[in-house]
């Protein structure tokens, strides 16, 4: 365990709202392991986002430590934190978030234009499988496109962690499926580490590792030596 | 209601918004209030000092003075209230000429500040600014120079005349006493003549004096018993006068009784109707203005009865001097005649002692002879000696007593002789009179017929100019707040549609709930009015208060007038908050009511996010493919949100604009004094001659000019300011100038194109004959008011009633009056009026000190012919003192315009960032520093400025030409340009706003929590 590629360890989050503080996240402790397909799930409320926040770098721990390939993240600084979502963290949004202002190729290049080795945009759109939309901006493309493109545009980072919140949240069972999909061929065929937050405990099968989170903590955590494919689950 | 909880509530989450609403209303409200209230302020204030203080409301005036029954006549003249007549007389205290006033009773009266007014004679009320000037306090005692001691020419030769006639009298005495024989009678008639000689010559001296108005007091000496304002004079212009320096400088107030005339100089008039009305209002001056020119003809026949008057008592007196010097004529005649007799008498007196001597020297003879005789006849017994001797003594005695009479017969010839030559004397004396009556009797044929003025208010130099000032600061008024309101509307506009779109969901909510459209809207108009209403009346007080007050303390260096009066003026109150509530309340509402239009279900799905767009920069591959996507993403956001675009570019375009009118009305106002007393005239002074100038006046006057040291150049000019010219408006501040030789002239102003260093020439040669066409140069504003350019013809009315046709040859440069320049022997060609230089224009050495120039033109003013002096400093100096005061009301607009380019910049920088809070967050969880999120933002903010800043200071120049000439009077050009600086300035204050805005920007920028990026798209 001590050798995993991401560590949360006894993780605390305290909010302070007014007299009453509230944990969010109350010792969280699990490991990530590198190029696996992890899922977070867990009802609402429970304190995914706030885990996912925490290992994306938008926020930090009240106490514990978080390691992120042997670098200790829960010490980082605001400056740190941000270079460590700008080189290490790919993030895939449940509203996509593209810059509407931009094509999809452009908005790849956007991420891109800030990493130190990115891959090229249109490889990454051909990942993807939009190559032939580079040229589109984002009000024509459908929600499932859109959210090909902010994959493709957290993968062209060459990011150590691709960290997706519900991605198939605002999809509809197909595209939701098909966005899924190009997710775990990311862990399995390129090697990234992928964690996908949900509250859908259905896809949990085709994940290496599922942690379920409830009540700040983590609740269970779930080995699938043999994860079902993506196409082979209905819900 | 839960509804309006939810209102309140709303205004404490956006405290920001709703302040920044509630300040733009409040500088709105505050400037456009402030500003139109401040001239009806100066307006009322000084309204009520007039009526306070009695005020004429109409001024009659006539050459001649008036009677005390024209007093009376006026007094009944149907409409008038009270009329009162008031003495006044120009004198001197050392060099400073004071204009002597008799205390009134019921008009004009004086404002005290300190003492009281005068009880008895040898007390006075000075004017403050004779304090000023001469550092007086009550209980000083001041001295006028009295005219009759003062003016020595007039009084030496009256002095000499007196002692001449002394002389004559005591001659006629000695001979009157040598006198013992019969022929006295004749001299003592001689000596009347004399006397009736005198007589006539005091007499006619006695009509000129009646004709120029006696200007003696009792007193000359006075105690100042009390310092006063006068409401007669409420600018520091006291007039001119033909006295001294010809420039008043203060007025003095003295007791009735110290004036023993029997005429006035003014008659003061209150009428009826007026009594409800308020000064400076149209009402009153239309009232006034047609009052006064019903009155004219009744004045006319004040002045020609006043006329008919004088006129009679000097016929009368020299008719009586008439008859005496016939009188004279007669006795002299008589004499005359009683000398020939005596001389006929002595005639024949000498005829007899002839006789007698020749029959003496017979018989003398006859003695001889027979002496002889009987001396022949030797031993003559009978030599009868004793008979000799007797004849002898008959003879002696008989001589004796003929050369008794010859004596007495030459001592009488002698007399007659002297007699003759006193008449001859008295003939010539008689002749010097008949020559002086013939004089006098010309003077009076002559005699000026007077002329009457009935002048309402409007001819008052104070109560004008203060109108014309209360009415800039209303132009001002009419024209800022406009764009004022403008782009605090386009602001709040901005504002409150971003709220609504902020609240989309909640309004689907509420809707689905089942509210209707006015109860949920109740919650953005009323968030709006409350904000604009409370920013209007918080505007409204300090606005009212502090812009007047400040605009009026700017004023109060140039008019005397008692502390200032703010007058409610609910109308203008209503308007200006009503205006701002209506505004921003109406685009709450409008705004609210397109959302509230669409179905709940839309309303609660999240609004389609708008589609990206290429821009045209893109064809242009070279510089796009160059171009970082941040800058990429700004580009196409800024044609993306094209309502947010212009309305930031109006924003900021609109708060440069103001900045540079405001800078650039500074420029413009300062810069017009020295372009035109610099630049362009080059005199120091100028001297107007008076019409009936006789020309060897004229040439001692260009002598006395020529002889001093301290004149560098000087030149006659011919002026003229036209009786009517370009339809009905009054030609103020027009004049005609007509110039011999144009080389000389211009040495004394240049005239040239505006922006041009090119000489014009005055055209000439252009006309030749009575009623040709003129050629002439017209100053800008001129043409400018009147429409004209190159080629136009205009016909002018000169004083004289000449029309003349001009044609404009060119247009040049000039900024305060207007003039119109031609050349003399042209205008001399087609008005066949023999005209006369008529002004001297002087420029003094640079060393010339202001004692030396006081003296000069002291003398000057002095030298008959000369009317009147002026002094181009002491017009600079008024022109400086007003625009000075201006220079305030710019400094407000300055700091306005400030304030409204920063609550603008710093609105809608905050609507921006709230707009793009999500796009912000996703760019900080793609691992953007805090620096590079806010260039993100800066980017547009800056292309926005720099667009809104060009736009401004493109508009902010046409606005200032613009307002400039609304601004602007007749008779005044301000400057058209703004000065680098100013631009720079307005461009810098701007940029340091936008700049400053961008800082604060920043620090919300890093507030923004990544979070929002995951949330759903509201």
């Amino acid at each position: 365990m001590d050798n995993s590629y991401i560590r949360f360890e006894n993780v605390v989050k305290q909010y302070n709202m007014g007299e009453v503080p509230i944990k969010a996240v109350d010792g969280a402790d699990f490991t990530i392991d590198k190029g696996k397909f992890t899922i977070i799930v867990g009802p609402s409320g429970a304190g995914k986002t706030t885990v996912l926040n925490m290992l994306g770098g938008m926020d930090v721990c009240t106490s514990g430590t978080i390691v992120v390939d042997d670098v200790l993240v829960s010490d980082f600084n605001r400056r740190q934190l941000t270079m460590y979502r700008r080189y290490d963290i790919g993030f895939v949004f449940q509203f996509y978030n593209l810059i509407q202002n931009l094509t999809a190729k452009e908005n790849v290049e956007l991420a891109a234009q800030i990493c130190k080795d990115p891959m090229d945009a249109l490889e990454a759109l051909d990942i993807v499988g939009l190559s032939h939309r580079v040229n589109n901006f984002p009000a024509q493309l459908s929600g499932g496109e859109q959210q090909r493109v902010a994959i493709a545009r957290a993968i062209a980072k060459n990011p150590k962690i691709l960290l997706c919140d519900e991605p198939t949240g605002a999809l509809d069972y197909v595209t939701g499926k098909q966005i899924l999909k190009i997710l775990q061929d990311m862990a399995r065929k390129k090697g990234i580490t992928v964690v996908v937050i949900t509250h859908n405990s259905a896809i949990c099968p085709m994940a290496d590792r599922v942690i379920h989170i409830r009540n700040g903590k983590a609740d269970k955590i779930d080995e699938n030596p043999h994860p079902t494919d993506i196409e082979d689950i209905e819900w | 209601m839960v509804i309006i909880t939810d209102a309140l509530r709303a205004i404490q989450k956006s405290r920001k918004r709703f302040i920044s609403l509630l300040l733009l209303v409040m500088l709105a409200v505050a400037f456009l209030s402030g500003l139109r209230t401040t001239s009806p302020d100066m307006k009322y204030t000084a309204s009520k000092y007039y009526e306070e203080q009695k005020l004429m409301d109409i001024r009659l005036i006539s050459t001649l003075g008036f009677m005390e029954e024209d007093l009376e006549k006026v007094s009944s003249y149907e409409g008038v209230l009270w009329a009162e007549g008031s003495r006044q007389t120009d004198l001197q205290i050392d060099n400073l000429v004071v204009s002597v006033f008799s205390m009134p009773e019921k008009v004009n009266l004086l404002y005290l500040k300190e003492g009281r007014l005068p009880s008895k004679n040898g007390e006075c009320v000075i004017d403050s600014l004779l304090v000023d000037d001469l550092g007086l306090k009550v209980g000083d005692v001041i001295t006028l120079n009295d005219p009759d001691n003062d003016e020595e020419e007039d009084t030496d030769s009256d002095s000499d005349k007196d002692a001449d006639s002394k002389k004559d009298t005591e001659d006629d005495d000695e001979i009157l006493e040598d006198e013992i024989t019969d022929n006295d009678d004749e001299i003592l008639e001689d000596d009347e003549i004399a006397e009736d000689d005198d007589e006539i010559v005091e007499e006619i001296d006695v009509d000129t004096d009646i004709e120029l108005a006696s200007t003696s007091l009792n007193d000359y000496t006075y105690t100042i018993v009390g310092i006063a304002d006068s409401p007669l004079y409420v600018s520091v212009d006291r007039g001119t006068s033909s006295v001294g320096t010809g420039t008043i400088s203060a007025f003095i107030y003295v007791p009735e009784s110290e004036f023993d005339w029997d005429y006035y100089t003014a008659i003061y008039l209150i009428l009826d109707k007026t009594q409800d009305m308020e000064a400076y209002t149209s009402e009153y001056e239309d009232y006034t203005k047609d009052f006064a020119k019903s009155m004219e003809d009744f004045a006319d026949g004040l002045v020609k009865s006043r006329y008919d008057y004088l006129h009679d008592k000097a016929q009368d007196n020299l008719d009586e001097a008439k008859d005496k010097l016939k009188d004279a004529q007669d006795d002299i005649d008589e004499a005359q005649k009683e000398i020939d007799d005596a001389q006929k008498e002595v005639d024949d007196n000498q005829a007899q002692i002839d006789d007698a001597n020749s029959q003496l020297s017979d018989a003398r003879k006859e003695l001889e002879s027979a002496k002889e005789a009987y001396s022949s006849m030797i031993g003559s017994a009978y030599y009868p000696q004793a008979q000799f001797d007797e004849m002898q003594n008959e003879i002696d005695e008989k001589q004796a007593e003929i050369d008794d009479a010859q004596e007495e017969i030459d001592k009488a010839q002698k007399e007659i002789d002297d007699a003759k030559e006193e008449v001859e004397d008295g003939k010539l004396e008689i002749a010097d009179a008949q020559d002086k009556i013939d004089d006098a009797q010309k003077d009076i044929d002559d005699m000026d017929t007077g002329k009457s003025y009935v002048l309402s208010r409007s001819a008052n130099t104070g109560y004008m100019s203060y109108k014309q000032d209360a009415e800039k600061m209303g132009d001002l008024a009419n024209v800022f707040p406009v764009i004022f309101y403008l782009v605090a509307a386009l602001s709040c506009l901005t504002s409150m549609t971003r709220m609504v779109e902020d609240h989309r969901g909640e309004i689907g909510a509420l809707k689905a709930l089942g509210y209707g459209y006015s109860m949920i809207s109740i919650k953005y108009i009323g968030y709006a009015f409350l904000a604009s209403f409370t920013g209007g009346i918080i505007g409204l007080i300090w606005g009212n208060i502090l812009l007047p007050i400040l605009c009026f303390e700017a004023w109060k260096g140039q008019y005397t007038l008692p502390d200032f009066q703010i007058v409610l003026q609910p109308k203008i109150y209503l308007f200006s908050v009503g205006i701002a509530v209506l505004a921003v309340t109406g685009t709450a509402y409008l705004s609210s009511r397109v959302e509230l239009q669409a179905r709940p279900a839309t309303l609660m799905r999240p609004r389609a996010p708008k589609a990206g767009k290429r821009v045209f920069l893109e064809k242009i591959g070279f510089i796009w493919n160059r171009l970082k996507f941040t800058s990429k993403v700004s580009y196409r956001n800024l044609f993306r949100y094209k309502q947010r675009f212009w309305m930031t570019v109006i924003g900021i375009a609109g708060c440069t604009a103001l900045l540079v009118v405001g800078l650039g009305l500074y420029d413009s106002l300062y810069t017009v004094i020295d372009k035109q007393f610099v630049d362009v005239t080059h005199y120091d002074a100028y001297l107007d001659v008076d019409s009936d100038a006789e020309d060897s006046q004229i040439e001692a006057i260009d002598k006395m000019i020529e002889d001093s040291t301290i004149v560098a150049d000087h030149m006659a000019i011919f002026t003229d300011s036209p009786s009517y010219a370009f339809g009905e408006d009054n030609p103020i501040g027009t004049y005609l100038i007509a110039v011999k030789d144009y080389d000389a002239f211009a040495n004394f102003v240049s005239i040239a194109h505006r922006n041009e260093s090119d000489k014009v020439t005055i055209p000439k040669g252009t006309a030749d004959k009575a009623g040709a066409r003129l050629k002439a140069l017209f100053t800008e504003k001129l043409a400018d008011i009147n429409g004209l350019k190159k080629g136009d013809v205009v016909e002018i009315t000169m004083s004289d009633d000449t029309v003349i046709s001009i044609e404009v040859a060119d247009i040049v440069e000039n900024y305060v009056y207007n003039y119109i320049y031609m050349d003399f022997d042209d205008l001399d060609a087609i008005t066949e009026d023999n005209l006369q230089n008529n002004r001297f224009i002087i420029r003094y050495t640079d060393n010339a000190t202001d004692k030396q120039i006081d003296d000069l033109s002291s003398s000057l003013v002095a030298m008959d012919g000369s009317s009147s002096y002026t002094r181009i400093n002491s017009v600079v100096d008024r022109f400086r003192d007003s625009l000075s005061a201006v220079n305030v009301a710019v400094g407000i607009i300055i700091v306005a315009a400030a304030a409204l380019a920063f609550i603008v910049l710093y609105n809608l920088t905050n609507i921006n960032i709230s707009e793009r809070v999500r796009e912000l967050a996703t760019l900080k969880v793609l691992g953007f520093t805090d620096k590079e999120t806010t260039n993100y933002i800066y980017r547009e903010n800056t292309v926005m400025t720099l667009v809104g800043l060009l736009f401004g200071l493109v508009a902010g120049k046409y606005l200032l030409v613009w307002l400039m000439s609304t601004v602007e009077n007749n008779y005044m050009m301000f400057g058209r340009s703004v000065s680098l600086r100013s631009y720079l300035l307005a461009a810098g204050l701007t940029a340091g706003f936008s700049l400053f805005v961008n800082i604060i920007a920043h620090f919300s920028i890093q507030k923004i929590d990544m979070v929002e990026s995951l949330k759903s798209v509201e």
